[in-house]
């Protein structure tokens, strides 16, 4: 999923004070999941916008919707009614969503009130972790389904660098060492010995490093 | 404040406080208390709270049973963290955590034992705390 | 191995001398005497010098920029070149820069990450890793490609190395990684520091079981220590470092008017086993801003003279 967090309230609060009527717009897919803007968390914010606005005194109108999805169309067209009521659409979802409503609702000025942090899992409960940068040219067959360029904070393809100790990274001591994983897996695997073969260059043409990439499927175009 | 009064949303379970002591503290002069009574004091969901703040109350408190004896095992845990987070988001939104309590001594404090902790606690606030 | 060595320090290593190399970095600042003055101490006592690059990810007088002033006073430099701040591009354009400048030495690095040092807010690069340095630069020595495929107009020959650190984990993957290193083109190896001769002394065993030290030649690394304090904090900090309680244990025993005395006697003891350790062809004294310290340990470790620069 895509993992996002909630911006500092006092950072939102700033976003939206040009305002006298604020859409609060949840999402109820990633965002949810991740418990950063779905239907709960777009109450308690919208509570806490509005005791903290007339705490300063603030005439301020906070409303809530949330739709399943603010990446389809489909779904965001369900809360057109609810930001035509509004000045402004404050929107919790991942940055994709948010570019989503701002696409559709032109005339609306549409704010972002969480921080996208990436693509990730949630490997316990309450734990979010990141797993994949999208590079477009998936590799992670060679490496025991561990992904270096994610998971190695030096994008590492041969092996790790001399700063793994005790099977954590350099840079943060909770940090797993990607390559430390990469090995126990691919130990367990029998499969060590293809680490011994020179990994080449990646080609970034195919990551964001490329330019802002497309998908399309020619058989499903109107 | 409700007439007067300072208003208070209380939390609790059945571990928590004494039927006796609830019925006392809701009957009490001195406060407006507004108990509600949950299967387990984990229940006390963020937005639980937050509307009790919305709605008026000048303090919301949880009443959580003492550790190691919640029947669902966790719950006074859980509340306590619940709580601890919505204290955090109360303060960065500028409106003072303090004013949200949790106790896990309710059967010990009675309700003569809770006024005095609730006098205290909104003495540290200041009079007239309006939200 | 087996092509005409392009430099003074590839020169000494084929014919079997055992070589020393030293470390210089370059200032946070523009003076040229800065790194001149470091030279000065280390003239005459070492075979070649590394200049480290932006160590520890601190902006500081480019590497390149600093070997050139090394070798405008006479001394042969070994440029370090990370792979944290620098793509494909631009790397392989300051090597064709370097070359056409006079240096002839190279060590591929990752390099520390960003988060230590002065920029922690910097983006970083990592574009390619060492290995593909590596096998850049011996692309380019032996097709006078770069690495799109184009000839060069008169191609660089770098004599290219690398670093190990037989103290990192995994262990048992360390020998892999210095084997890949070398199919790479690592035509030389400096270790990290060595405190832990048994752990190091495994390690070039393995590697010499595999053939390793036949493809290439490693350089022992030296840090002297100053205090017993200095041995702690390396231990406890600094990822990568090995040094054992009887190393701490004995830079504790003696006064701490006698500490750098002591830690220089560790050093002299861990040379003289590497001089004897087949499989190593050298040291490389990493005294980083205590340069003056180089050349007492080489005159004492029985190294000097150096041969003198063909």
């Amino acid at each position: 999923m895509i993992v996002a967090e909630q911006k500092k309230i006092t950072e939102i609060m700033e976003l939206i004070s040009p305002f006298r009527k604020v859409l609060v717009l949840g999402c109820g897919t990633c965002v949810k999941t991740c418990f950063a803007g779905g239907e709960d968390e777009v109450a308690v914010l919208a509570s806490l916008l509005r005791q903290a606005f007339k705490k300063q005194g603030r005439d301020m109108e906070i409303t809530e919707f949330t739709v399943e999805r603010q990446c389809e169309d489909e779904f965001i067209q369900e809360a057109a009614e609810a930001v035509a009521g509004a000045e402004a659409v404050l929107s919790l979802a991942c940055g994709a969503g948010v570019q989503d409503i701002a696409r559709r609702f032109k005339n609306i000025p549409v704010l972002p009130g969480v921080n996208t942090v990436f693509v990730g899992v949630m490997e316990d409960r309450g734990l979010f972790t990141e797993e994949c940068l999208c590079c477009g040219d998936c590799r992670l067959g060679q490496y025991g389904g561990v992904c270096v360029l994610t998971r190695c904070a030096k994008k590492l393809s041969n092996g790790p660098c001399g700063g793994s100790r005790n099977g954590k990274c350099e840079i943060n001591p909770e940090t797993d060492c990607a390559w430390q994983l990469v090995i126990d897996r691919m130990g367990a695997l029998g499969q060590l010995d293809s680490l011994k073969e020179y990994v080449p260059p990646r080609d970034w043409r195919t990551s964001n490093a490329g330019g802002p990439r497309k998908v399309l499927r020619e058989d499903m175009v109107a | 404040m409700t007439d007067g009064k300072p208003a208070v949303s209380l939390f609790y379970c059945v571990n928590a406080l004494s039927a006796q002591t609830a019925r006392e503290l809701e009957n009490t002069a001195e406060f407006e208390i507004r108990p509600v009574h949950m299967a387990c004091s984990s229940m006390v969901r963020d937005i639980l709270l937050l509307k009790g703040f919305e709605s008026g109350a000048d303090l919301v408190v949880v009443a959580t049973c003492p550790p190691g004896q919640c029947q669902f095992i966790d719950g006074n845990r859980r509340a306590r963290r619940r709580v601890d987070r919505v204290r955090r988001l109360l303060d960065e939104a500028g409106l003072d955590g303090s004013r949200l309590i949790i106790t896990d001594c309710g059967l010990e404090l009675g309700s003569a034992g809770m006024l005095a902790e609730l006098k205290s606690a909104l003495n540290k606030q200041g009079p007239g705390v309006e939200i | 191995m087996k092509d005409k060595p392009c430099s003074n320090l590839q020169k000494l290593l084929s014919s079997g001398e055992f070589v020393v190399t030293a470390e210089c970095g370059p200032p946070r600042g523009t003076l040229k005497e800065a790194v001149t003055a470091k030279g000065e101490l280390l003239k005459g006592c070492v075979d070649a010098v590394n200049v480290t690059d932006n160590q520890t990810a601190i902006v500081r007088m480019s590497s390149l920029a600093a070997c050139v002033h090394l070798l405008e006073m006479g001394l042969e430099p070994v440029m370090q070149m990370v792979t944290r701040d620098r793509n494909r591009i631009a790397l392989q354009s300051d090597l064709l820069g370097a070359w056409s400048l006079g240096i002839r030495n190279l060590l591929c690095l990752s390099g520390d990450h960003q988060s230590f040092g002065s920029q922690p807010d910097a983006l970083n690069v990592f574009d390619i890793d060492s290995l593909h340095l590596l096998n850049m630069v011996k692309t380019m020595r032996e097709t006078g490609r770069d690495m799109s495929g184009f000839e060069l107009n008169h191609a660089p020959r770098m004599f290219a190395g690398a670093a190990a650190n037989p103290f990192a984990d995994p262990f048992e993957y360390r020998v892999i990684r210095l084997a890949k290193k070398i199919a790479a083109g690592a035509g030389f190896i400096q270790t990290q520091c060595i405190y832990n001769l048994p752990r190091f002394r495994e390690w070039i065993r393995l590697a010499r079981e595999q053939g390793l030290t036949e493809k290439t030649y490693i350089l022992g690394g030296i840090t002297p220590l100053k205090s017993a304090g200095m041995a702690g904090y390396m231990s406890a900090r600094v990822a990568g470092m090995d040094i054992p309680d009887e190393i701490i244990k004995r830079m504790r025993s003696v006064p701490k008017e006698k500490a750098a005395e002591e830690g220089m006697q560790i050093c002299l003891e861990t040379i003289e086993e590497l001089k004897n350790m087949p499989g190593v062809s050298g040291v490389h004294i990493m005294a980083i801003e205590s340069e003056s310290m180089v050349a007492p340990i080489v005159k004492a470790a029985g190294l000097f003279p150096r041969p003198a620069a063909a």
